[in-house]
């Protein structure tokens, strides 16, 4: 039965994409909001006034709307720059999604520090984003990438080989808030990241964040994390697609030196030289995602009217709990995760069931209404803790409600009784 | 058709009791590959004897579509002429699975007719 939707300040309301799907007969429960988010009406409407009234690229055209659309596109850096706790919006830049945020500072910072032999430090949950990346750049540069492995019992990264590893020349910790597959945000206790970003900040390298699955479920703030770079994409967070932030620290910009050449990025070019702009204009080559930022706007104002994170972080665990306690006693039912550490400050639950593969779950539950994730997760790697089985992930957000778990759950009941029936 | 599980009895009867599951010793076509979206695998490997397949079998983990197909598709091509056996379309794979999948789960169906495909060509 499902009953009244009732979610964290019925925030529902504003995703078009759950009103217009309201009808029970038709309802599309949300459960892979890890991947992609619905999007928020505020960020549509917004990118749709700016697509239907007059506007010009930033930073070229003297018109008014040209300057009016560079003045909306620099505000928005701005209020991106407050959201984070950036002590100047010229630390924010703008990508085309969190992956590309990660392979900018691999190409326009760590590619010029890094020397032979040198360390790279990388934990065993990083999604591929992270992880290839890494491998990569350490080729190409001849440095080392350590990989720091996640404890079997416990689904946390396991930290006792850090103080060795950094008697070795470390140049680079890349690292995740929140692991895709695992879930909990690993900076909320004080014991993963807090101790793994000051052991290596003391050990003289520079700190990466991968806040992809962080962003929009905790409060960020890069000062307190003490990172030199912060990557996250705007879509996970219910705004538009195409769109990704980099935070990075104004002591690392003399480091940097650009990897895309273009428009807008150039101070001065003659038949003979260049010289580029400051940054972060020098790191956003080409005519950048003007709508999306306009977008991102709109869900930045959103978030600063509605939600807070403190709400938003016990309401999500307190889901994650209760999906946690609805499955774990279905015969077969394997969680891949802390429980506890979901239970408060979780959004992403995954699991297994032995002898039915993820796919075969996921597809069910699809027949449902369900949308969950199912497979690897662009993480590889880590599905090496539990021998490489493909897992179901489900995630939730602010615009889950109790009811869509209940719902969830009885769907998981079904759809693995109806298995166990033929297999 | 089983419900919601939307698979029929054919492809649970492939799954459950697979034909040609073996590993083929000496063989003359192998390969392996994966399925990059859940990391499952399926290994091929079989003989030719005048232009025509005489023994096959495949190994692997996977879902129900993953496995049945490669069974279905073993005791296709078991037999069959190499010349004939290289013109298996991805087309005739869904028609052979008998049930519309989207282009995702589509992976999982052709992934046995990729390794297959990889095996003849490496032993060109």
């Amino acid at each position: 039965m499902i009953t009244k939707k009732h979610t964290l300040k019925n925030l529902s309301q504003y995703f078009p994409a759950l009103v217009n799907a309201s009808a029970e007969a038709s309802r599309r429960y949300c459960f892979d909001s890890a991947a992609t988010a619905c999007t928020l009406e505020p960020a549509i409407t917004a990118m749709k006034q700016f697509y239907e009234s007059a506007h010009g690229s930033v930073h070229r055209g003297v018109y008014a709307t040209a300057e009016h659309t560079t003045q909306v596109y620099e505000q928005v850096r701005n209020a991106t720059a407050q959201f984070i706790g950036a002590a100047s919006s010229r630390e924010i830049i703008f990508t085309s999604g969190a992956t590309d945020s990660l392979n900018t500072v691999a190409y326009v910072w760590a590619r010029h520090i890094l020397q032979p032999g040198d360390g790279i430090i990388i934990t065993q949950a990083e999604h591929h984003a992270h992880y290839v990346l890494w491998q990569e750049i350490a080729k190409e540069c001849k440095a080392h990438v350590y990989v720091l492995p996640i404890n079997p019992q416990t689904f946390c990264v396991d930290l006792s080989g850090l103080d060795h590893l950094l008697t070795k020349s470390i140049k680079v910790v890349a690292v995740t808030m929140s692991s895709n597959v695992l879930g909990p945000i690993w900076s909320k206790d004080g014991v993963l990241l807090d101790r793994l970003i000051a052991k290596s900040r003391s050990a003289g390298a520079g700190i990466v964040l991968d806040a992809a699955q962080a962003v929009a479920h905790t409060t960020l703030d890069v000062v307190k994390l003490d990172c030199d770079f912060l990557a996250f994409s705007i879509h996970k967070m219910g705004g538009p697609t195409g769109l990704g932030v980099l935070y990075a620290r104004t002591s690392m910009h003399a480091q940097m030196k650009p990897y895309r050449f273009g428009g807008g990025m150039v101070a001065a070019v003659a038949s003979d030289f260049m010289t580029w702009q400051a940054p972060p204009h020098c790191f956003e080559a080409g005519t950048p995602p003007i709508a999306q930022v306009v977008g991102l706007g709109a869900v930045l104002d959103f978030y600063r009217k509605n939600v807070d994170f403190g709400e938003l972080v016990a309401y999500e665990a307190m889901l994650c709990a209760q999906f946690i306690a609805g499955i774990k006693t279905i015969p077969g039912v394997i969680i891949v995760g802390n429980s506890e550490l979901l239970s408060r400050h979780g959004h992403v639950v995954s699991w297994y069931v032995e002898g039915i593969h993820a796919h075969d779950i996921a597809s069910t539950l699809s027949s449902y209404g369900c949308t969950v994730r199912a497979g690897d997760h662009c993480a590889h790697p880590v599905s090496e803790v539990w021998n490489k089985r493909a897992t179901v992930r489900v995630s939730f957000f602010m615009y889950t409600a109790p009811s869509d778990v209940e719902y969830l759950i009885d769907a998981v009941r079904k759809s693995i009784y109806a298995w166990r029936a033929v297999l | 058709m089983n419900g919601a599980m939307l698979v029929h009895d054919e492809l649970l009867d492939h799954y459950k009791f697979p034909r040609y599951r073996k590993v083929i010793e000496n063989p003359h076509f192998s390969a392996l590959t994966f399925n990059q979206s859940c990391g499952d695998r399926i290994s091929i490997s079989g003989r030719i004897s005048d232009g025509v397949i005489i023994a096959c079998g495949f190994q692997g983990e996977g879902c129900v579509l993953s496995q049945a197909a490669a069974s279905l598709l073993m005791e296709h091509i078991h037999g069959s002429e190499v010349a004939e056996v290289r013109k298996i379309t991805a087309a005739f794979m869904q028609e052979r699975i008998g049930i519309a999948v989207g282009p995702t789960r589509l992976r999982c169906v052709l992934l046995a007719l990729e390794t297959l495909m990889q095996a003849l060509e490496k032993n060109q």
